[in-house]
């Protein structure tokens, strides 16, 4: 009898397994993700560790591209701030 | 005896206008007629000749703020606040050259267009100081607007270098690479912190004790701009590093 028991315990408790990971599955579905294989069988198995996904620097690169815009901006503000910094100012018709 | 002192100081001015011209526009003092020391009424030719140098330094100063202008309108650096504070002193500046050059040219007397040809300088300043102060605003905004660009920029990079498949030396590389990088955009922040504040609103009346204002602005700009020239450097090296 305790055997009987255990035994429809495990069955439904692997019933329960397919059925969460059943719905993981299908969520995940609807994202960019790669789609999850939901196991079959009474018995879970945990997901192999998938491999480092390549890096996106696109974001970093256009910051950058922004960055360098921004760099020469400054350097010629600062150019033309000298040359009023350097300047004197006696003459009105100058 | 006065009057001859001021026909004296008349071609002196004639002569010095002439030359801060720099050869853009020629003035011959020796031909420009020499007013009569026996009349108190000013020579018309003399006058127009001294009111029409006055109006080429009205016009020059004009041209010059309406390049700062553009430069305010079009920056993508300046903060809201600072472009509209600038626009507000250019066209009051462009306003008031011109209300200036209006009474210049109605003047009747050498006193009064003397006194207020002067004003074209004393008044506004605007090649030792506005036009300085307006780029500096411009630069400044920019360098914060750089270190806001790398502060988004760090947890990224952060990111990549964990996430990245390259050797542990390199990975440590790039690390103390993004490291130095933080340092040099948190050293910028520091340089630049309130400077803007402490030009934007310089007057004339203030010159020239304001200069030092100015220069130190610069300074701190130039740090700034160094440090983050020094950051972007960092980010190539890191990029290289990782294979990017």
């Amino acid at each position: 009898m305790t055997h009987l028991t255990a035994l429809r315990n495990s069955v439904l408790c692997g019933f329960a397994v397919v059925a969460v990971a059943g719905c993981g599955a299908a969520h995940l579905t609807s994202a960019a993700t790669p789609p999850v294989t939901a196991p079959t069988g009474a018995s879970a198995v945990a997901a192999a560790p998938t491999p480092a996904a390549t890096p996106d620097t696109s974001g970093i690169n256009q910051q950058v591209s922004s960055i360098d815009n921004q760099l020469g901006t400054i350097d010629g503000q600062l150019n033309a701030a000298n040359t009023g910094l350097n300047t004197s100012e006696g003459n009105p018709a100058q | 005896m006065n009057t001859r002192m001021l026909a004296r100081g008349m071609a002196t001015l004639t002569v010095t206008a002439g030359l801060g011209l720099a050869g853009s526009v020629a003035v011959d003092a020796a031909a420009l007629p020499t007013p009569s020391p026996a009349t108190s009424t000013a020579n018309p030719a003399l006058l127009s000749s001294v009111k029409s140098l006055c109006n080429i330094g009205v016009q020059r100063r004009l041209a010059v703020l309406a390049a700062d202008d553009t430069f305010v309108k079009t920056s993508v650096a300046l903060t809201s606040s600072d472009q509209s504070t600038l626009e507000g002193q250019i066209s009051a500046d462009e306003n008031g050259l011109s209300a200036l050059d209006k009474t210049i040219q109605s003047d009747t007397t050498y006193a009064k267009v003397f006194a207020d040809c002067g004003l074209i300088v004393t008044a506004y300043r605007v090649y030792v100081m506005e036009d300085p102060k307006i780029h500096e605003v411009i630069a400044a905004d920019g360098v914060s607007k750089v270190d806001s660009t790398f502060e988004t920029m760090i947890p990224e990079l952060q990111n990549v270098i964990n996430a990245s498949a390259v050797s542990a030396t390199d990975r440590a590389q790039a690390q103390s690479d993004l490291n130095n990088l933080t340092g040099k955009v948190n050293a910028s922040h520091t340089s630049i912190s309130g400077v803007t504040a402490s030009v934007i609103n310089l007057v004339p009346s203030g010159w020239p004790g304001n200069q030092a204002e100015l220069k130190s602005a610069r300074q701190n700009i130039t740090a700034a701009w160094t440090d983050l020239s020094g950051a972007r450097t960092d980010v190539n090296n890191i990029l290289t590093l990782l294979g990017e």
